[in-house]
Parts: structure tokens; C-alpha cells; sequence
């Protein structure tokens, strides 16, 4: 540790130690004092965030310690004030990585964008990459090196560390255990590689909450040995996807988001693809597919037996599976679903077009049937391949969390290091994992906050930020990536392979040095053909993806029907699916205010995660949102609130991990319910209800289903496009009084595709992070005051138990005959020549005349202060974007600060404005989003235009708006019509 | 004494008093100080005498009290007002600052109007308030007159006559033409 | 003070048909009768017990403006997509009121109703203090109140202006027009009167203060000329004013795209509601004061008789409207406004629509019957009701649009905080206060009117005499 980031820590443990400045923090944070009490509100948490923020001395306009921070003297190289500048690194997630861009200003890394080189990402971010300034910035990951809770220090650590490595060797590493999660990180495998070498009696233990365990099961089963899947959904016609997880969490998900939404667009795309959807609890992918269909978890294993059987033969499907044999006709007869058929015809005719997708949280069995359907349809190396597993597997199969756990009840764990994992938060209930803590002499967590392990562990040692280290990571298809810094650390803490090496040997070797070592020697350093600068600044290392293996299925697989539970469970008995929440994972985010209020993609509900129950389940229990019930799994029951969703499968509840945490920092703490304590058990399920509401802040308040009014989203199906390509567009063209079209050198506008969006809320993260836009807390967003620019609308038809659902981005539509404008007394919104409808914070008095007139409801209002409320770390705002004060009307700019740059650039080289990439199109995996210059005929945007489906929201109020849609047409089976 | 102040008990009183000065080489000279508009109360007694069943007699006729400069003042200063206004705003819309406000013409003369109209309706009340206080000359806060013990009563149930004049002489023939209607009141309006 | 003048019985039973002031009622004791109101040495004692509840109302006001101020308006329930509430919905209740009184001072005025002449001071009252208590809310009603000179035109180093084609603007100018205006026609009207309080004044004191204010009005033939003509062109403004008020601040819906505002008929069905609130709280304020102060045989039954007509008239006139609302919406055919229409009458706001049909056109049709029409209770009752149901149409219109917009997913709902209902309260307190302080130091009754009124009636009962 070196640099400023170094003096800054060296700085704060004397500030820490002076009682003077404990004291002048407490005076200033009375807050701090009733921590431990109360539970948080918004504003005492936003309190506390100021506080530590303060501790953490990165404010640099705090008074306290205005005189201590030293002004750069030698401003560093290539940093042009006012100028961004963009580093290429990747955002690892549960090992996997996406590569992205981050965005420089003033040496400060502000936000983050796709990294177009990258496979994973192709230039797209989802939402947990866009909230990763945040992070980075988040003043609770603070913290100095403790033991057993009391600050210690560097030296202490090194003499403990010391003593630990004599008394390895001496027994060749007996009782060391190592916990991770996933790791893909080629440096992080050496070093672990050279560690168990080291120590031979050593294990390595992998834990991951959202486990894909099964999918390498799965793979076994089928070829004999764990291999990955990357689908092809470029060339996929026809997808099955049982369970899908290819657009939410499965690695890859963003490229697998661009790649199926190449084929939704029948205006654009030769052939549409058609989507089968067959889940117990909704997801992204079945959202947006065109069938969707509905059935209970174990009613799930049985169909695809007999769509394996169908396809595979029987053999492939083991032990007379129902309907066997089974053409669709007689599956019919089987007591299976009446869609089974058609769908296997639908299959069989796409042949090695077709691809069948199973998701992660499905059995291994039902992998495996999978593999043999996809192998039996010929789709190998059209619509999916095989490559090594990107994700290293333990050295031996019994290297398990719930071995581990034994072992350290057993008193065989001597000495415990768990990197970047918290078990004791995400370890099923049942394992006693804390309990088993207390009993490993010299346990040590490596985490980025002070979380429930750390708290429970003998040390804990910062863990230093992604931002903040070297590092290299994997994608979904083996393309590696290394990770540079991009600033000191703030708080300090060290890498993981810093860590480990530490752990093997005295010697210092800074990061860069692990990381080079791994890179630039072999294996690796064949790899490295572009060089070692050029896969920095490339951000990826060519060449580096895993070639398709070609091993064949196993001649005889064993029976997976067999394997499928046994006895076909009895419909009506309840199970509860464990699924990682949409916005902060497994609970890693928990600390994320971006992430709490980002509306789920489904339920819109923020700060919060009750259990999802299917309507018909609500009305046999009478349960109405917010009620609360004892859902009890075996022994262990929690009580948590309820929310209805259309879709769900009466016969399941789904609980989202993540929430409800004691130690994830000031925002975290408070929301949300924990389940952790009920992963992992067999037990029998019971749901009661009981006393009690939960007030549940969700971002759509009218109830029930409805269906979307035409003239705000229009849908229809393939057969419509042919029989009439414009049956979307706009027909009532109502007459006008007058029509002043705003002159100037360009005409901004967008196009938003309906087909391409799939409701992932990474435009709402990217336009917060672009745009300064305020966190107002659950209470605010349930007194119906978010401030989202974009908020994506989710609509349901039809039958509450298998609806259709719809999503439609909604932003400042920039109307050329702008009602809002009309009516503001003091003209602080006006438009400019170029057709933006631009808002003058300035010159705002609060009337709120422009909301109540806008047909579209896209403007927010700062009913008070939240930017300021909201205590960011002043660096972390966007400097190119005003912070609004109270009382200020706002909305969404189109991104004027970048239209504004693109402007200066132009003139600088005196040729006409360029491309602009808004933050929302630059984020959106599926680019559903499309902005630029109408003026341009060349630009896509124009050309987005042309397209038959293109209509406007709300046509008859005569707005004219620049923002406009494509309809949504779905590909239903004809044979199925009516029947999804 | 700069003149004679004769207080009566009724308008009726006074409204002979007035026709017998009238006559006189008076005529002219004399203010009236009445608790209500000096010739209310005959054009309403002659309405409603008119509008009584059995038609009564109808008052005689006396000289139209001459017209008031008040009612044009206001008139004017409200065309003055509206029409500046209106000029106003179509400069600040048209010349100083031309905005594209939801893509309407800049000269939205429609939307001028109400403005114009209230901010023309505070000109000429304005021009009536004040003017009032100007061509009554008022505030007066004293006068001599207010000396007169009676002269309390005007603004309650008197009707007073008053003569202004310097000349001993002629005050005495006044005073002795007073009398003769037998005022309820009669002083002398020190100097 | 001399209740003997007029046998009481005739009093305690007031009729329709009774003349508008006693016979008995000679120009002296009226003006010995009024003045020793305004001239009382000590305040009655039911003035002390009504002033100092709205002396703490009053308080309040100002607490919740100093909060507001401090908080933003974030205290208030206005949201997303709700975003006005009280506030304007107050205002316009208010700026109705008020607008009422105008119509009784200056419209019957010129029509020379004669039954006019005694309550006109109150219903100026009423009108100054309703356009005051409407003139708070548009300011604390704006995010950024300190900013709210920015809605005025004024030279500044950018050449910026309002924008003039906003209706809010328009009602900010109309609002602050109206609030001098009625000043103006209230204090001249007052003139003559102060002189007359002047001149009866006790302690020196009061009349240095009153003639100060009566700004040495002595009644000189030409100062009564230049009045009448000055207060009847004056008059024949405030007529028009009135109705432009009311019509612009209908105009801020109906000038709006919003679904449930977008209706040609919004100005004159605001009028009509202005007329039909003024009325009631006219009779409201005339009915215990005549009580009170012992006007009964000034204020008499043909006074209650004929507002009550005039509120029946102008509840027909509502009801009117409430049936064109009706109407177009199911005419014009678009979705959103038959939904919020629908939403009003069966949705969760129904017992607003029902409450403010029953409050405002079922329940004056009571007046119908003539018995009730001079009786004092009745009439109260109903008044009352009106007063309620004004409010909650105006919180129809304002709200139940809103929380229903063309959008579905931004559909939303509302309802006030504390500090909306406190600040609602306030201003009741500081109108009622205003009120009771004119008719402690103001001549309640327009003096010199009464005494024409009562010369005219004494001629015309001279000529009867002599035609007999």
C-alpha cells in the first residue's frame, strides 16, 4: 500500500485514535449514538452514510477536515480536466465476468459502461455493473483490520499471519481450509493452485448461495464429466427454457439478451424466433416469451421426461417416463398438459434449430434430459456448444460447505479463510455454520464490509474493492479479462491473491506483480499474443475463450428419470423456490441505495422482498399485499409479508435471497425479510397466516390486472404482421391548429423497441448513475414520490394465473408540441432548437402545473431536498450533471451533458454533430433503446423510424412526441393459439 | 367669523332653505354638508312615489347637480392600461426574449388578453381611488368649519347650510335670511 | 343599546314579505343604533368567546406557514402523480367565497337592489377576507415560495418574463387584481361611514384613528357627487372583475390537457359555484349577527328570503353543470375521462361526488318551501351543507382527476396530511377573525345607504299619507 490511498489510511487511524475527533463526529452524528437501538429510517441511515463518509475523510469539503486534504501537486498524466477518460476492466459476479468501461472524470471513476469487445457484454451493462460506483464509494466499506472485534493492525496481522504459515508447514497445511465462492480468476487459481500445493493437506472449499452446482451435475450426468453450455441464440428458432435463467442470472446473460432479441423484431429480423416458456415462478424469460407455461415444480420434472422422451426416445428419458414413446397425441393421454404436443412438433420440425434450455435452480436430472434433447434435436454447434467449465470445481467432489461445516464442529478446522464469502449469512440455517465458527482457532474473513462473518470471525481484513486491485476474471465463455485498478484504495484492504499469498509466504508481491506473473509466464503467456498493454486497454486477452469440446452423451445415461425425486409429488403440497433477488443478488448489494429502490423488473416493489404467492394461493388463504404469514420449511419458519403475482404457480412460493440482513451497513440493515434460515431443508412446507401488515412500497399502485390501453402500448401477433406489416401504427391523425416544428441543425429523437425489451431495469440504473438522480428511501416511494427518469411500465393480461405480460420503458417523450411548456408561468421549461424539451432547474419555481399537464407522467418533483438528504460522497456525483435542489421540477434530459459534448466536439473540428449515445441506450443489453439524430437520414434512429410497428404513446393528445415505439409482436404456435 | 353655519332637522328643511337662497343674491355661494347624497333622497321619493299605487305628487324640479371628470379618468386610465400591458407582454414574448413554448406562435395574443384585462381593471380602480382623493381634495384632516359644535352631526342626522363670507355686512342680511327658516342650528364658522 | 323601537314579536318571526327596514327605523337611531356597535367601549362578551378560537386557528396558519416554509412541501400530501391537493383546492374554495360577496356589493348594486344597502358592508367583508385568505395559498403552494416574484414582470439584467401563455399566471394576476380591488371598493365604500364614526367618537383616540381613515370626509355636495359617480363606475368594474376571476381560475383546469379538467364548461360552472358558496356564507354571517347586534328589523326576513332564492337559483344553475359534466364526458368518448368520471362515482372517491351532489343541489332544493325560507335554522343547516360541499367538489375536480391520468401505470391516490388540514383550519380561523375584528371597529352596516334607503322609504310613506 502506497500513495495517497496509503496516507489516507495511515491519516485515519490517527484520526480514529484521537478522542477529539471522536467526540467532534459524535457531536456532529448524534445518530451514531443510537445506532444499535432503533432501526433505521432513510434519513438516519443517509446520516450515518455522512458520517462514515466524514470517518472515511473522502469529503473533501467537509469542514473537519478540509485543511487536512492535500491538493494534487503534479496533476497525474493524461488526465485533461473536464475530460473523461475510460479504463477497460470487468465486473466480476459470483466469478464470472462482464466486461465494462469505466468512465474517468478527474481521475475519479464515476460510472460504468459495457465494454463492446468483451463477449459476455457486447457493450451492454446490467444493473448491478451500473450501481458499482456506488459501491465503490459506499462509506460502510470503511473499516479497519479487526480481531475479535477490537481495531488491530497491519503488524499484528503479519506476526499472526507468520506464526499460521510455521505451523502449516510444519503439518503440511492439516486443518487449513480455504472458502470461496465460484473463481474463474486465472492469477486467484494459481494461487490457489500453489497454496494447496504448499500445504497438500489443505483443502479448498467453493460456496456459492446462488449455487449453478447443479448445471455441472447436470453435464455430468450426460457426458460423463462437468462441462459448460453456451447457447447460440442467434440461431435458435425455437427455445425451450424450463425454469430459464438466460436473461437474469445465468453468465452471459446480457450477450444471451442481445442474441434473442436479434430475433424478436419481425421487422427487422428475416425469421422470428419463437420462445417456450415453461416455469413455476415468473421470470425474465418467460415474460417475454410466447408461450408461457405455468406448473408446479415437480409437475416440471415429469413433462420434461416426457418431452425427452418425446424427442430423445424413451431411453434417453430412463425408466418409462408418463405418455413414453410420446408423440405429442398420446402425451396428451398421459394426464400431461395439452400443450406438450403441439410443442414437441414445434421442436421436432426446428430440428437443429431448436434448443432446449434448463435453468440453473432445476435438478441435475432435468440438465441432463436437457443435453440429451438438445444433442437428440442436432443442435451442437449451431444453437449451442460445449467448453470446459469456466468455473473451477473443487480438487475433490467432498470438498462441500456442509463437509467443511462438519469438519469444523469435528474441531478438524484449525485454521478457516473465507474470501469474499459470507457463510454466515448465507449458510442454510440448518449447518450451524456461526456455531461451527466458534470452534476454528484462527478463523479469517477477507470481505469488502464488516458483514456477519466478519463479526463472527477471529480477524477480519478488508477486502479491497474490484476498483481497487488487480485481478482477472473469466467470461461465460472463458475470455478472460484483467482487472486494473482504477483508484488507490480509499479505505484500504487487500486482494485476494495478495491474501493468499500472504498466507503462503512473507514475501510482499504487490497485486500487479500476482497478476503479471500469471499472464506473462505460461500457461498463459501463449495467450497474451496481443500483449499485455493491449489486453489492458482492450480489456479483454484474445484468443483467450474456451474452444467447443466435442465429447459425445454417454452411451447408456443413467436413468436421470429415475433420479427425478422419486414418486411424483402431489400437486397441491407447497414448495418454496429460493431465487436470487433481482436487484441484489444473493445480498451482496444489500448496501446499495441504487439497488434497494431499483423497482423489481416484475412487482415493481423496492426496499423490500416478500414472498411471491400465485393468486389463486392468496384467495384459498385470503391474503391481501403486505399481509404477513409464518412460512415454516421443516424446523425453521420465518414471518414475512406477502405479495401477490400474477404467474406464479399456486403450487410453490417464491422467496428472494438477499434481504433482511443484520450487518450489511447503514441502508441495508433495515429491509427486507431474511430466508437463509429456511435454504436448505427437506422438510414438509407450511404457510399460516398471521397478525400483522407490512406496508410494501411498490412503483405501480393500481391493483389487479390491467391490460394496457391501446393507445399507450400496442401488441399483436406474428400472423397480424403479415397479414398488415403497419397494424400498429398511428391511424387517427387528429387535425391541427398549428404546427411549429422546432428549426436547428439536428432533430434528437428515440426509439424504443418493445420486442427487444425484457424489463432488466439496467436503463433505470444507468440514467440514476448518468443523471445525479436522488434515492428517496421506502418511506418516500410509498407516499407515491420516486424520482426515477425511467421507469419501466410492467403490465399483465388476461388471466391472473397465466397472464401476459408487457413492459414498456417510459421517459420524457421530448414533445415537439410540448403540453408541459404551456402552462409553467415562469417558462422553466421551454424548448430548444433542436427539439429537446429542456428544463430550467434554475428558473423552477414548483408550481407542479408541467406534471399535472404531461399525459405521459414522466416528470418528478423534489418535494424536498433528497439529493442533499441523500449525503453522497461529493465525488461520486456526476459533474456533468446539476444536483437539484428542493422544490425543483425534473425529468429526463435525453442526456443533454452528452449532446452538449458531442456539440463541442463538432464544433471543435467544424463538422456537424455526430452519434450520441444516451445512458440508457449505452446500457440496455437487448438495444431496445435507440437515440440519435432524426435530421441524419443515415442515423439508426431514422431508419428505427421507418419501421412499420412505430407508433407514438397517447397519439390523440397531438404531442408529437420524438420518443416512439415499436409495437410488440409475439410468434405464438398456431397450434396453440389461445392456449398459452 | 368667516361664515354662517344653519343646521336643519330634515333634507326637506334644507331643500327650501336651498330654493330660497337660490332666489336670493346667494345663489351659488352656499354649501351643503348632508349625511347621505344631498339628492338621494328626492330622485328616491320620486320613484317611490312613482312606483307607489296611488301616484303621489312628484317633487319639483331642481338644476341637475353638476357631472363628475371620475368616470372618464377611470375609462381612460383602463384602455391605457390594458393596451400597455398587452404591448408589454408582446414585446417581452415577440422581441426580447422569443422562447419556443410547446411549439406555439409567438405572438399568442389570445393568451395576452387576461392579463391585460386585470391588470387594465387595476389601472382604472386605481385611477378612481386616487382620483377621487384628488378632484374632492381630500385628505383635509381641518377646517374651520369643523370649529362648529353642530357640525358634529353632519355625518349623522343633520343637514347643514353653510355661507362663507368676510364681509360683517352681508353676513348680517344672511344671518337674518337664516332665520327666517328657523335652522335648528345657526353658528358663526370661526376665522 | 334600543331594541325598543320595533315591537319584538314582529322580529322573532320574520317573513318573506316584510319590508327591508322597519318603518320604525328612523335615520337617527339607525345611525345611533350601528355606530354604537363600532364605538362600544368594551367588545361583547360572545365576541371575546368567537374572537379568541380564531385568534388561535389564526396561529396556527402562521406555525404551519413557518414549517412549510422550513420542511418544503413535501409536509403536504401532494405526490406523484397527485401534485396539487389543498392547497389549490382551497384557494379556489376561498377565492369562490369571496367572489360571492363581490357579487351581492356590486352586481345588486347597479341592478339598485334595494334590500342590498344592509349587508352589503358584510358581504364586502366577506369578500375582502375570503380574497385574503385566498391570496396566502398560491405562494405557499410553490416549491420555491421565496421565488414567487418571479411570476411577476419586472426588469431584470436577462430580459427574462413570466410566461404569459400559462393559466396559472393568469390566475396570479387576477388573484392579486381582485385581492387590491376589493380593498379598494371596500375601504371607499367605508369613507363616509368612518367620517360619521369620526364625528360620534368618544375618546380622542378613536377619533384621531377614524379620521384619519375618514380622510376628513364631511359630506360637502361635491364629495357625494364625486363618490357616487366614482363607486358606481367602481361597482360596474367589480361586476366584471368577479366573474373574470372565477372564470380564470376555472380556466387553470380547463386550460389544462389533464383528463377530468379538459371541459369548455369549467369557467361558468366556477362562477356558479362562486355565486352559490357566497350566498351561503352571506347568510351565514347575517344570521347570527342580525341576531347578535339587534339588526332584525334591518336584516329582515326579506333579506333571507330573497338570498335564499338566490342560493336556490344558483344551485340550479350547478346542478347544471354537474349534469353537462356528465354528459360530455360520456360524449367525448375518451377513455381516460369516462374512467376518472367512473372512478368518481363508483370508485374509491364516491362518497366525494355523492356528498357534493347531495350537499349542493339536494339539499337547497329544500328552499323550495317557503316556511324555510325565513327560517333561521333551516337555513343555517343548509348553508352549512353548501359551505362542505363547495369544498368537496373542488377536492373532486382537483384530485380524482389526478389520481387517474391517460397513463395506467402512473394511476396513484391521495389524501391530505395534518399540515394540509391545519393550514385549511388556519385560514378559516383568519377569515372568521378578520370578520369578527370588522364588525367590532367597522360600522357593520353601510350607514349612509340605509339612511337614503330609509329617506326614500319615509317619502314614499309621506306620499301614501297624502294620496289617502
Amino acid at each position: 500500500m502506497s500513495g495517497p490511498g496509503g496516507r489516507i489510511w495511515r491519516r485515519l487511524e490517527a484520526a480514529a485514535a484521537d478522542p477529539g475527533f471522536v467526540s467532534r463526529a459524535a457531536r456532529e452524528f448524534p445518530a451514531l449514538s443510537s445506532l444499535p437501538e432503533e432501526p433505521l429510517d432513510r434519513r438516519q441511515a443517509l446520516k450515518l452514510m455522512a458520517a462514515a463518509i466524514v470517518w472515511g475523510g473522502v469529503t473533501g469539503c467537509d469542514s473537519n477536515f478540509g485543511q487536512d486534504l492535500i491538493p494534487a501537486v503534479r496533476v497525474p498524466p493524461n488526465i485533461v480536466p473536464a475530460l473523461p477518460n475510460f479504463y477497460a476492466t470487468a465486473h466480476v459476479l459470483d466469478g464470472f465476468a462482464n466486461g465494462v468501461v469505466v468512465k474517468h472524470s478527474m481521475g475519479r471513476p464515476l460510472q460504468v459502461e459495457g465494454n463492446v469487445r468483451h463477449p459476455s457484454s457486447l457493450g451492454a451493462t446490467d444493473a448491478f455493473a451500473q450501481a458499482l460506483p456506488l459501491d465503490f464509494y459506499d462509506p460502510d466499506r470503511e473499516a479497519e483490520i479487526d480481531r475479535r472485534g477490537r481495531p488491530a493492525d497491519w503488524p499484528t496481522l503479519e506476526g499472526a499471519l507468520a506464526r499460521e504459515r510455521d505451523r502449516l508447514a510444519s503439518g503440511h497445511g492439516a486443518g487449513l481450509r480455504i472458502l470461496t465462492g465460484s473463481v474463474t480468476s486465472p492469477t486467484l487459481l494459481a494461487r490457489l493452485d500453489a497454496l494447496l500445493d504448499q500445504y497438500p493437506e489443505a483443502r479448498w472449499v467453493r460456496w456459492d448461495p446462488i449455487s449453478r452446482g447443479a448445471v455441472a451435475a447436470g453435464a455430468a450426468m450426460a457426458y460423463g464429466r462437468p462441462l459448460d453450455t453456451v447457447a447460440r441464440l442467434e440461431n435458435t428458432d425455437v427455445l425451450l427454457a424450463i425454469d430459464g435463467d438466460l436473461l437474469c442470472t445465468a453468465p452471459g446473460r446480457l450477450r444471451y439478451a442481445r442474441d434473442l432479441a436479434g430475433r424478436r423484431n419481425p421487422s427487422r429480423s428475416a425469421a422470428m424466433s419463437r420462445i417456450y416458456a415453461l416455469e413455476s415462478t415468473p421470470t425474465l424469460l418467460g415474460s417475454v416469451a410466447d408461450h408461457r407455461f405455468i406448473a408446479a415444480p415437480a409437475e416440471i420434472e415429469r413433462i420434461v421426461a416426457a418431452l425427452a422422451a418425446g424427442i430423445a426416445g424413451p431411453e434417453a428419458a430412463g425408466s418409462r417416463p408418463p405418455g413414453s414413446g410420446g408423440s405429442g397425441s398420446r402425451a396428451g393421454a398421459a394426464g400431461l398438459p395439452a400443450w406438450v404436443g403441439p410443442v414437441l412438433a414445434d421442436l421436432r420440425s426446428a430440428r437443429d434449430r431448436a434448443l432446449v434450455h434448463a435453468g440453473a435452480m432445476q435438478p441435475p436430472p432435468i440438465h441432463a434430459l436437457a443435453h440429451a434433447m438438445n444433442e437428440a434435436l442436432g443442435g451442437r454447434g449451431t444453437t449451442f456448444d460445449l467448453i470446459e467449465p469456466v468455473a473451477r470445481l473443487s480438487r475433490e467432489s467432498a470438498d462441500t460447505l456442509p463437509a467443511l461445516v462438519a469438519d469444523m464442529h469435528a474441531g478438524k478446522v484449525d485454521t478457516l479463510l473465507m474470501i469474499d464469502s459470507n457463510p454466515v449469512l448465507t449458510a442454510p440455517g440448518v449447518m450451524g455454520f456461526r456455531a461451527g465458527l466458534e470452534r476454528v482457532r484462527f478463523s479469517l474473513a477477507l470481505a469488502e464490509r464488516r458483514d456477519e462473518t466478519a463479526q463472527a470471525s477471529g480477524w477480519f481484513v478488508p477486502l479491497a474493492h474490484q476498483w481497487e486491485c488487480w485481478s482477472d476474471a473469466r467470461g461465460h465463455d472463458g475470455t478472460a479479462t484483467i482487472l486494473q485498478p482504477q483508484s488507490l484504495p480509499l479505505y484500504g484492504g487487500v486482494s485476494a491473491p495478495e491474501m493468499l499469498q500472504r498466507l503462503s509466504s512473507a514475501a510482499h508481491i504487490p497485486g500487479d506483480e500476482i497478476v503479471r506473473a500469471t499472464w506473462l509466464h505460461p500457461p498463459n503467456a501463449a495467450a497474451m499474443g496481443s500483449g499485455w498493454l493491449a489486453a489492458l486497454a482492450e480489456g479483454v486477452v484474445q484468443g483467450s475463450a474456451r474452444p467447443a469440446v466435442h465429447d459425445r452423451l454417454r452411451e447408456t445415461p443413467r436413468a436421470p428419470a429415475a433420479d427425478l425425486g422419486g414418486a411424483p409429488v402431489a400437486a397441491d403440497t407447497l414448495s418454496v423456490l429460493f431465487r436470487a433477488d433481482p436487484a441484489l443478488w444473493d445480498g451482496r448489494f444489500a448496501n446499495n441505495p441504487w439497488l434497494q429502490e431499483l423497482p423489481r423488473p416484475l412487482t415493481k416493489l423496492v426496499w423490500d422482498n416478500p414472498l411471491l404467492i400465485a393468486p389463486r394461493l392468496a384467495e384459498r388463504m385470503r391474503l391481501e399485499n403486505g399481509d404477513c404469514v409464518r412460512l415454516a420449511v421443516g424446523t425453521a419458519s420465518v414471518i414475512a409479508p406477502v405479495w401477490i403475482l400474477p404467474g406464479q404457480s399456486p403450487s410453490c412460493i417464491t422467496a428472494l435471497l438477499g434481504s433482511g440482513r443484520g450487518a450489511a451497513g447503514a441502508v441495508g440493515d433495515a429491509a427486507g425479510v431474511d430466508y437463509y434460515p429456511l435454504t436448505g431443508i427437506a422438510g414438509p412446507v407450511s404457510v399460516q397466516k398471521v397478525a400483522g401488515r407490512v406496508e410494501l412500497a411498490s412503483t405501480v399502485r393500481h391493483h389487479g390486472l390491467l391490460a394496457p390501453p391501446d393507445e399507450v402500448l400496442r401488441h399483436g401477433t406474428l400472423r397480424d404482421f403479415h397479414a398488415d406489416p403497419r397494424f400498429a401504427a398511428d391511424r387517427s391523425a387528429a387535425p391541427e391548429l398549428y404546427r411549429t416544428v422546432p428549426p436547428g441543425p439536428a432533430k434528437w429523437a428515440m426509439s424504443i423497441d418493445l420486442n427487444a425489451c425484457i424489463g432488466c431495469n439496467a436503463c433505470v440504473l444507468a440514467c440514476q448513475a448518468e443523471n445525479n438522480v436522488p434515492v428517496v428511501g421506502k418511506r418516500e416511494v410509498l407516499r407515491e414520490r420516486e424520482m426515477h427518469w425511467i421507469r419501466v411500465d410492467r403490465y399483465f393480461e388476461g388471466d391472473a394465473d397465466a397472464p401476459t405480460s408487457f413492459f414498456q420503458p417510459v421517459l420524457c417523450m421530448h414533445c415537439e408540441q410540448a403540453p408541459c411548456e404551456n402552462v409553467c408561468p415562469v417558462g422553466a421549461t421551454v424548448h430548444d432548437s433542436e427539439g429537446l424539451n429542456v428544463m430550467v432547474y434554475n428558473r423552477c419555481v414548483g408550481t407542479r402545473f408541467c406534471s399535472n399537464n404531461c399525459p405521459y407522467k414522466v416528470r418528478r418533483f423534489n418535494f424536498f431536498a433528497y439529493a442533499h438528504e441523500q449525503k453522497r460522497p461529493p465525488e461520486s456525483w456526476n459533474p456533468d450533471v446539476t444536483v437539484r435542489a428542493r422544490g425543483v421540477m425534473e425529468k429526463c434530459s435525453y442526456c443533454i451533458q452528452r449532446i452538449a459534448a458531442a456539440r463541442i466536439d463538432a464544433d471543435r473540428e467544424s463538422r456537424p454533430v455526430g452519434e450520441v449515445v444516451t445512458a440508457c441506450q449505452a446500457a440496455c443489453p437487448t438495444r431496445a433503446i435507440t437515440f440519435g439524430n432524426l435530421a441524419d437520414g443515415a442515423s439508426e434512429v431514422a431508419a428505427r423510424k421507418q419501421s412499420p410497428l412505430t407508433f407514438a404513446m397517447l397519439p390523440a393528445q397531438n404531442t408529437h412526441p420524438r420518443t416512439t415505439y415499436e409495437a410488440l409482436v409475439r410468434n405464438p404456435n398456431p397450434a396453440l393459439e389461445g392456449g398459452s | 367669523m368667516t361664515g354662517l353655519l344653519a343646521g336643519f332637522e330634515s333634507p326637506e328643511a334644507l331643500r327650501a332653505a336651498l330654493e330660497r337662497f337660490a332666489q336670493s343674491e346667494w345663489a351659488g355661494t352656499v354649501e351643503t354638508y348632508t349625511p347621505m347624497p344631498p339628492d338621494d333622497y328626492a330622485s328616491e321619493a320620486s320613484a317611490g312615489a312613482a312606483s307607489s299605487a296611488d301616484g303621489g305628487p312628484v317633487p319639483a324640479q331642481r338644476d341637475p347637480a353638476p357631472g363628475s371628470p371620475l368616470p372618464l379618468a377611470m375609462f381612460v386610465a383602463g384602455m391605457l392600461g390594458f393596451v400597455a400591458f398587452f404591448l408589454l407582454m408582446t414585446h417581452a414574448d415577440v422581441q426580447a426574449y422569443p422562447l419556443d413554448i410547446g411549439g406555439r406562435p409567438r405572438f399568442a395574443w389570445p393568451a395576452f388578453v387576461p392579463i391585460a384585462f386585470e391588470l387594465g381593471v387595476l389601472c382604472a380602480m386605481a385611477a378612481g381611488f386616487f382620483g377621487y382623493f384628488l378632484v374632492s381634495r381630500l385628505p383635509r384632516l381641518y377646517e374651520p368649519i369643523d370649529e362648529c359644535a353642530s357640525f358634529r352631526a353632519a355625518m349623522s342626522d343633520r343637514w347643514f347650510l353653510a355661507i362663507r363670507c368676510t364681509d360683517a355686512a352681508r353676513l348680517a342680511d344672511a344671518r337674518s335670511l337664516l332665520r327666517a327658516l328657523e335652522p335648528a342650528t345657526l353658528e358663526e364658522i370661526p376665522a | 343599546m334600543s331594541r325598543d323601537l320595533v315591537p319584538a314579536a314582529e322580529l322573532l318571526a320574520p317573513r318573506g314579505d316584510d319590508p327591508v327596514v322597519h318603518p320604525g327605523v328612523s335615520i337617527a337611531a339607525m345611525t345611533e343604533r350601528v355606530c354604537s356597535i363600532a364605538l362600544r367601549e368594551r367588545a361583547y362578551l360572545w365576541w371575546w368567546i368567537a374572537f379568541v378560537p380564531c385568534l388561535a386557528l389564526s396561529m396556527l396558519l402562521v406555525a404551519s406557514i413557518a414549517y412549510l416554509f422550513y420542511a418544503g412541501i413535501g409536509i403536504w400530501g401532494v405526490n406523484w402523480p397527485v401534485m396539487w391537493g389543498f392547497a389549490i383546492l382551497s384557494y379556489v374554495w376561498w377565492i369562490a367565497i369571496a367572489s360571492g360577496g363581490t357579487i351581492i356589493s356590486a352586481l345588486f348594486f347597479l341592478v339598485g337592489a334595494e334590500w342590498r344597502s344592509s349587508i352589503n358592508r358584510v358581504a364586502e367583508s366577506m369578500m375582502l377576507f375570503g380574497a385574503v385568505a385566498a391570496g396566502v395559498y398560491p405562494i405557499l403552494h410553490l416549491g420555491r415560495p421565496w421565488l414567487f416574484y418571479w411570476l411577476f414582470f419586472y426588469p431584470n439584467t436577462m430580459t427574462l418574463s413570466a410566461q404569459f401563455r400559462s393559466p396559472l399566471l393568469w390566475d396570479f394576476w387576477a388573484l392579486y387584481t381582485y385581492v387590491f380591488a376589493s380593498i379598494l371598493f371596500w375601504y371607499f365604500g367605508l369613507i363616509p361611514d368612518l367620517a360619521t364614526a369620526r364625528d360620534r367618537a368618544a375618546t380622542p383616540w378613536r377619533r384621531r384613528i377614524y379620521g384619519m381613515f375618514a380622510a376628513g370626509f364631511r359630506g360637502s355636495s361635491a364629495e357625494w357627487r364625486h363618490m357616487r359617480a366614482a363607486y358606481g363606475v367602481m361597482a360596474a368594474i367589480m361586476a366584471p372583475v368577479v366573474v373574470s376571476i372565477h372564470s380564470i381560475v376555472g380556466l387553470d383546469f380547463a386550460g389544462a390537457a389533464t383528463p377530468g379538467w379538459h371541459a369548455t364548461q369549467f369557467p361558468p360552472f366556477f362562477v356558479c359555484g362562486a355565486l352559490l358558496s357566497g350566498f351561503a356564507i352571506v347568510l351565514l354571517l347575517i344570521i347570527p349577527l342580525r341576531r347578535l347586534l339587534g339588526l332584525e328589523d334591518m336584516m329582515t326576513g326579506r333579506h333571507l328570503d330573497v338570498l335564499c332564492r338566490l342560493l336556490l337559483t344558483s344551485s340550479l344553475c350547478l346542478g347544471y353543470a354537474y349534469l353537462m359534466d356528465a354528459f360530455t364526458t360520456y360524449y367525448g368518448g375518451d377513455r381516460a375521462e369516462r374512467g376518472i368520471f367512473l372512478g368518481r362515482v363508483i370508485g374509491g372517491d364516491w362518497p366525494v361526488y355523492w356528498g357534493t351532489l347531495v350537499l349542493n343541489i339536494g339539499l337547497p332544493q329544500l328552499l323550495w318551501v317557503r316556511r324555510l325560507r325565513v327560517n333561521p335554522p333551516a337555513i343555517v343547516c343548509i348553508c352549512l351543507g353548501v359551505v362542505v360541499g363547495m369544498w368537496l367538489e373542488r377536492y373532486e375536480i382537483v384530485v380524482t382527476s389526478l389520481e387517474r391520468p391517460s397513463v395506467p401505470s402512473a394511476w396513484g391516490f391521495y389524501h391530505g396530511t395534518l399540515w394540509d388540514w391545519a393550514t385549511l383550519l388556519g385560514t378559516i380561523g383568519m377569515f372568521l377573525a378578520g370578520i369578527l375584528l370588522s364588525v367590532r371597529f367597522v360600522p357593520i352596516v353601510s350607514m349612509h345607504e340605509m339612511r337614503t334607503l330609509i329617506a326614500a322609504h319615509a317619502a314614499r310613506g309621506a306620499a301614501s299619507k297624502a294620496a289617502a
